[in-house]
């Protein structure tokens, strides 16, 4: 399994693995275990499910590895596998997530989007670090699907938005936009939670 | 210089410095003269950071053995012919009192996943109900964690036959045959009778196939078939396309006499068994 010193790509390992060299698996999840499990946790927000999950995407990415061509970029293929997976799960149980609205993407943005929220938003500066990450978890739980969907495939998964769109079947700007309703929900969660109480809140835009 | 409508349009390829110089120095100085932007664009870049701070969580290290162990699996089972590592797929019928105890659980599935933290404080009793309820649910790690510690505790209890059948299939599932037969001569040691059912042979093919061993499936699928010749001989032409498996039972008729199914030898067949076999094509 590749030269000693040389650090082998996800590529280069799964096309070990096609070969038959379990080694190269056991690295290749190694690599990629925790990221993809805490993708899935926060994802569908019960452990259980993830724990699950996590084991159905393996054995398909294990039976389908075949399947798989060098040409592509291993964790975009990965996480495909996992976002469908959730998909056909969420289907399965009949859980239809809030959808956002295409309108609220398009002209009315400036209605509820960054400078409504920031103008009764108390910042979430100067908070505690530790707490800011717990409630960063809490209000991520809270965002509509899509919204989740997109901005753990980028801040998880680590996919570029062009992958994102692809992967979600939208326009990039879609997947963006999609990002930013996200970023403006936590924002305000997080705030509604009751944090970043201080002088500045509720600053106004020049 | 920009305004807060540009930030918001262009906000995320901002924050990731995707746009190009001129327009990043121009929202960059709306930004600077800009309170309500400037909190907000901070709270933001926290966010993300915090996020990406988060310590990842990581799956059980039972999981991570059995995916290790799939893997395995697969690529030395990758014969003509051979099954690949089936997906969680139930095989056997479910009892009726375990479809009664589904239905309960899809009930108390109104209220949200059954995540019970006390799992040290369970009973065997409990352990088997929310063992079977997660295996009627799919949740297959919860299930085989529930109904092994209850094996544990007590295999000769009412409804550890069943469990050790459940983990034994459930393990099969995820390609890891070690551990489904473990399971099944467990389940022979303490229950001869369906340690031997024409179930839990069946369920020994499927993993003496899984872990690339097809004589001793054959020899599982010829005592399945001398013991149980109608099931037997249902089960195959249900898998017409195992014509190997056949073949190698054919072969391994000469030594069937495994110490572990509890069979003593062809000579012991009875005359309907070895009609039965012969029926099927076997020849002595």
């Amino acid at each position: 399994m590749g030269e000693p010193g040389n650090t082998p790509s996800d590529q280069e390992l799964m096309g070990l693995y096609q070969g038959g060299d379990t080694d190269a698996f056991g690295v290749l999840f190694g690599r990629h275990r925790r990221q993809l499990f805490t993708f899935l946790v926060h994802r569908v927000g019960d452990r259980c499910a993830a724990e699950d999950l996590f084991q159905e995407v393996f054995l398909k990415l294990i039976n389908g590895r075949d399947q798989y061509q060098a040409s592509r970029s291993f964790r975009a293929w990965l996480y495909t596998i996992a976002r469908n997976a959730v998909t056909d799960r969420l289907r399965k149980q009949g859980v239809r997530e809030v959808e956002i609205l295409e309108s609220a993407m398009g002209d009315e943005h400036n209605e509820i989007g960054l400078q409504a929220v920031a103008a009764d938003a108390s910042p979430v500066e100067r908070l505690d670090t530790k707490d800011l990450r717990e409630h960063v978890e809490a209000a991520l739980e809270k965002l509509p699907g899509e919204q989740r969907e997109v901005f753990l495939l980028r801040e998880r998964a680590k996919l570029d938005y062009e992958r994102i769109a692809e992967l979600t079947d939208c326009k990039i700007a879609t997947a963006k936009s999609r990002m930013r309703y996200a970023l403006v929900a936590l924002r305000r969660h997080m705030t509604e939670a009751g944090f970043g109480e201080h002088s500045t809140a509720g600053g106004t835009h020049e | 210089m920009s305004n807060c409508n540009e930030l918001d349009l262009n906000l995320v390829d901002y924050l990731e410095g995707e746009l190009p110089a001129t327009q990043t120095q121009s929202l960059d100085e709306h930004v600077a003269s800009c309170a309500a932007c400037r909190e907000s664009v901070q709270d933001y870049r926290q966010i993300l950071s915090a996020y990406g701070e988060l310590e990842p969580e990581d799956v059980p290290e039972q999981i991570a053995t059995e995916i290790l162990s799939a893997a395995r699996s697969a690529v030395a089972t990758k014969v003509p012919g051979a099954l690949e590592v089936p997906i969680a797929t139930p095989v056997r019928t479910i009892p009726i009192w375990k479809s009664a105890l589904a239905f309960a659980a899809s009930v108390l599935a109104v209220f949200a996943f059954v995540q019970m933290s006390d799992q040290g404080e369970l009973n065997i009793e409990q352990l088997l109900q929310r063992g079977f309820e997660r295996e009627a649910s799919g949740q297959v790690a919860g299930a085989i964690e529930d109904l092994g510690r209850a094996v544990d505790l007590d295999p000769t209890h009412e409804g550890c036959a069943d469990a050790l059948m459940s983990i034994a299939q459930l393990h099969i599932g995820l390609g890891d045959p070690d551990s489904a037969l473990a399971a099944l001569n467990e389940l022979a040691a303490v229950y001869p009778a369906q340690g031997n059912s024409f179930d839990a042979l069946i369920l020994r093919i499927e993993a003496y196939q899984q872990s690339g061993d097809l004589a001793l499936a054959g020899d599982a699928l010829a005592l399945a078939n001398a013991a149980f010749p109608v099931q037997a001989q249902a089960w195959l032409a249900s898998h017409e396309s195992q014509e190997e498996l056949r073949l190698t039972t054919l072969s391994g008729l000469g030594y069937l006499g495994d110490e572990e199914l509890g069979y003593s030898g062809p000579e012991s067949l009875s005359e309907e068994a070895k009609e039965s076999l012969e029926a099927l094509g076997y020849t002595d």
